[in-house]
């Protein structure tokens, strides 16, 4: 073991940045800056291996910062995350699954994300114009990140849908109100908060998202993905084959504002193992009140686990998996915001979940007996707290906007 | 990174003397008499995944390093002047070379032929992507080592015709009738003719095929011992088979065991089987089953060996002397390298372990000039290819 200190720095920070994120978003722009953090206790039941679990976590710990240069061509957008402290063994979620995590979420890198952007119009009315963008985040795939979305408990889909954390390269053009992306990057996950993306790999995987903006409210995207050996860093797993495909509207209202979100993805790996994964959601803002929906029918692969019935093991040794299931998920939830003390946005929420689980075909896995039962339910209380504007993830160059003109306050 | 290369392996010597052998006689000069494991050699091999399994002959360790494909090492034969001390690399292959998956090369066999005398043909096995239980992948290459230095792929075998793909395990070789029988998980067990100069695509070579278990079938492993053929389906469990030249018959079944656990490996050895465990289905794979065979052969339980702290005993082998049985351990904190007398083969009688968190994938013994040694496949992050000498 090493000295590394555990939640208390992480508290700190999260407070700290709190505390300061909102008198500098006063200062506007060319920088934004946020904080967003949710204090949150979460009741699984059954968890794996039958018995029901509560337990609380600082979730979602994440400073923002984006800034415009020279007019508006250079921008630069880091996203810090500080889950490695705060929930260093994941946060329970059912379904979810992805970097040595099950039924629990991953924590995320330290350095979630840090990319800059050149911007170069093709007109100077601004019909067009093509973008470059370097650095670690996400890559040009999918659609948006969870993070940026009304439901606290991150989807099944989670990394079916988006690719992230890798060291990129997009390239972009836009004409009018379609947009065309291409990204470069290393095709291995993160296994561990302060780990880096492996260079070595940079270049072997690829990504190819087109956008359509109908209108100022509809975005649909389409993506294709070849993603080498994600879950072996060393680069001796399986390639997988993604598609993604989206519809998203953001309207605001009077007194508020209405989001919805259909999307469908699939992933099939090693050319044998495909999983599907269909999710609408939505949301309504109307003054401080904010309920959303979400529904998602997604397939995931079931492996073998260690001693610790949320984790399996990283790095795998072959590329068997002990079954697939689907996960159908509704979660409903309730948030009020509360009025703001000096930039402080706090927003109890609450959130319930429903999870069916099925095997899907034959294979070892018996959701019923390994978790006890075929649905289990899970709820979450909790508070969350932001400050500042914090920018869109995972939307760079020609998807760029200024936080200021949209509404994504950091779900 | 993703580790250190420290040996985290705790020696733990369990030295019970031979007081298991028994009867108070004067102990059989070694390898019979050895009583602990020694480390002798550690031997990187690159996390891509790492080792699955190693095949050891004449000195010669054929490591099965997944998509580093097979790397051949001189650990006694002297070609290269190696010795289990001091391994010597003297060739390597990547099999498949142009799956775009890799090599997964996973388990091997070196063919020496008692009719013609040639040890030319190395057979690979190759296992792919497949979700246990049901379906499978990966076929068997066969590489032509008559230059250890430069082996060349010169044919392969892939099965055909099952409802849902199916993959090669574990081998096992009737050499003087030049039949290799292979365990094929779904597809159950095969039996090719390997006789003559092989070529291209052998499935004009399959011989029979059967499925033990029925719609339960994914055998693991399978091994001919006096007359009979015996595999391990993990689904349906230990099965006696009889091979008549052109097909199987199910000469006794598996018992109701593996509604518990999974049945993994297999050994038998004399009038005695060992099998087993992996994962977890009821109960975790943490014990060996223990068989004696009747004058037919056909297998019945005596009991099982429950080692603690342990969910998976995948590799299963016992000395040519009889002597030893030798236990590969993985999920748990005494995940390891396990060692028991066979002085009474139905009562195996701990003798050493050796552990590593990270667990150990398959061990297997070999006899080099005049002393006995175990290799194991360490599993990543840090994959090394474990060698001791069995000493007193």
């Amino acid at each position: 073991m090493t000295g590394r200190p555990r939640h208390p720095p992480g508290l700190v920070a999260v407070v700290a940045a709190l505390a300061t994120a909102a008198p500098a978003a006063a200062q506007r722009p060319p920088v934004h800056v946020a904080a967003t953090a949710v204090a949150a206790v979460t009741r699984m039941d059954p968890a794996p291996g039958g018995d029901a679990r509560t337990d609380f976590a600082l979730d979602l710990t994440t400073l923002m910062a984006r800034a415009a240069l020279a007019g508006g061509r250079v921008t630069l957008a880091a996203t810090v995350s500080l889950e490695g402290a705060t929930i260093p063994g994941g946060v329970l979620t059912p379904g979810a699954v992805g970097e040595g995590f099950v039924d629990r979420r991953h924590p995320h890198t330290y350095l979630h994300e840090m990319v800059a952007t050149v911007r170069q119009p093709l007109d100077e009315r601004g019909t067009g114009e093509l973008a470059v963008t370097v650095g670690k985040g996400f890559v040009a795939f999918g659609s948006d990140d969870p993070m940026n979305r009304p439901v606290l408990r991150y989807p099944v889909n989670h990394h079916w849908a988006q690719v992230l954390e890798r060291a990129v390269v997009i390239a972009g053009a836009r004409r009018g109100a379609v947009s065309l992306e291409a990204s470069l990057f290393n095709g291995d996950e993160p296994e561990r908060p302060w780990q880096a993306p492996n260079l070595s790999r940079f270049g072997d995987s690829w990504a190819l998202r087109g956008t359509v903006r109908v209108g100022p409210l509809l975005e649909l995207q389409a993506s294709h993905a070849q993603v080498v050996s994600p879950e072996h860093r060393g680069g001796a797993g399986p390639r997988a084959a993604k598609w993604s495909g989206s519809a998203r509207l953001d309207r605001p209202l009077r007194a508020g504002r209405v989001y919805g979100l259909v999307e469908w993805a699939r992933t099939v790996e090693g050319g044998f193992f495909r999983f599907d994964a269909l999710l609408l959601e939505s949301e309504l803002r109307l003054g401080p009140h904010r309920p959303y929906y979400r529904f998602e029918r997604t397939e995931r692969p079931e492996e073998e686990r260690t001693a610790d019935p949320f984790r399996t093991r990283r790095p795998p040794t072959d590329d068997a998996i002990l079954g697939i299931t689907r996960w159908t998920v509704h979660t409903l939830g309730f948030a009020v915001r509360l009025p703001a003390v000096r930039g402080l946005r706090v927003e109890p929420m609450v959130e319930v979940a429903r999870a069916g689980v099925a095997a899907v075909g034959p294979g070892l896995f018996r959701p019923e007996v390994f978790y006890g039962s075929d649905v289990i339910w899970s709820l979450t209380l909790g508070i969350r707290l932001a400050a500042g504007q914090p920018h869109r993830m995972g939307r760079y160059g020609v998807l760029d906007a200024d936080p200021g003109s949209e509404r994504h306050e950091g779900h | 990174m993703r580790g250190t290369d420290t040996a985290r392996g705790r020696l733990a010597v369990v030295a019970l003397a031979l007081a298991a052998c028994g009867d108070g006689s004067t102990p059989p000069p070694s390898p019979a008499a050895a009583v602990g494991l020694t480390a002798v050699a550690s031997v990187d091999v690159p996390a891509n995944y790492g080792i699955h399994d190693a095949f050891v002959r004449d000195g010669l360790a054929f490591v099965c390093a997944w998509n580093t494909g097979v790397i051949i090492y001189d650990v006694g034969n002297g070609v290269v002047g190696g010795t289990p001390g001091a391994p010597r690399e003297v060739g390597r292959i990547v099999t498949d070379p142009g799956n775009t998956g890799g090599a997964r090369a996973h388990n091997a066999w070196w063919f020496h032929n008692p009719n013609s005398s040639q040890r030319r043909y190395l057979f690979v096995g190759q296992e792919g992507p497949g979700q246990l239980g049901a379906s499978a992948s990966g076929d068997i290459h066969v590489v032509d080592v008559s230059n250890l230095a430069a082996p060349m792929e010169v044919a392969s075998y892939r099965m055909s015709g099952t409802s849902l793909p199916a993959g090669t395990h574990n081998f096992w070789m009737d050499e003087a009738a030049e039949i290799l029988y292979a365990a094929y998980y779904n597809g159950g067990v095969v039996a090719l003719d390997v006789s003559g100069t092989l070529q291209g695509d052998l499935a004009s070579r399959e011989l029979a095929r059967i499925r033990p278990g029925g719609d339960s079938t994914y055998v693991w492993g399978v091994q001919r011992h006096a007359g009979s053929v015996y595999a391990t389906d993990m689904l349906s469990g230990l099965f006696q088979l009889r091979f008549t030249g052109t097909s199987f018959t199910i000469a006794a079944a598996g018992d109701g065991l593996t509604s518990d656990r999974f049945a993994s490996d297999l050994w038998v050895h004399g009038d005695y089987a060992y099998t087993g465990t992996w994962g977890s289905r009821v109960s975790a794979g943490n014990v060996v089953n223990v068989w004696r065979l009747d004058d037919n052969g056909r297998p019945d339980h005596l009991g099982e060996l429950a080692l603690d702290n342990v969910g998976t005993v995948g590799d299963v082998e016992v000395s040519a002397d009889g002597a030893v049985l030798l236990l590969a351990t993985e999920r748990g904190p005494a995940a390891g390298l396990y060692l028991y007398s066979l002085a009474d083969p139905e009562r195996p009688a701990p003798l050493a372990s050796v552990m590593f968190p990270e667990g150990v994938h398959t061990a297997t013994l070999a006899d080099i000039g005049g002393r006995r040694y175990a290799f194991a496949a360490k599993n990543p992050p840090a994959p090394a290819l474990l060698i001791y000498e069995l000493t007193r």
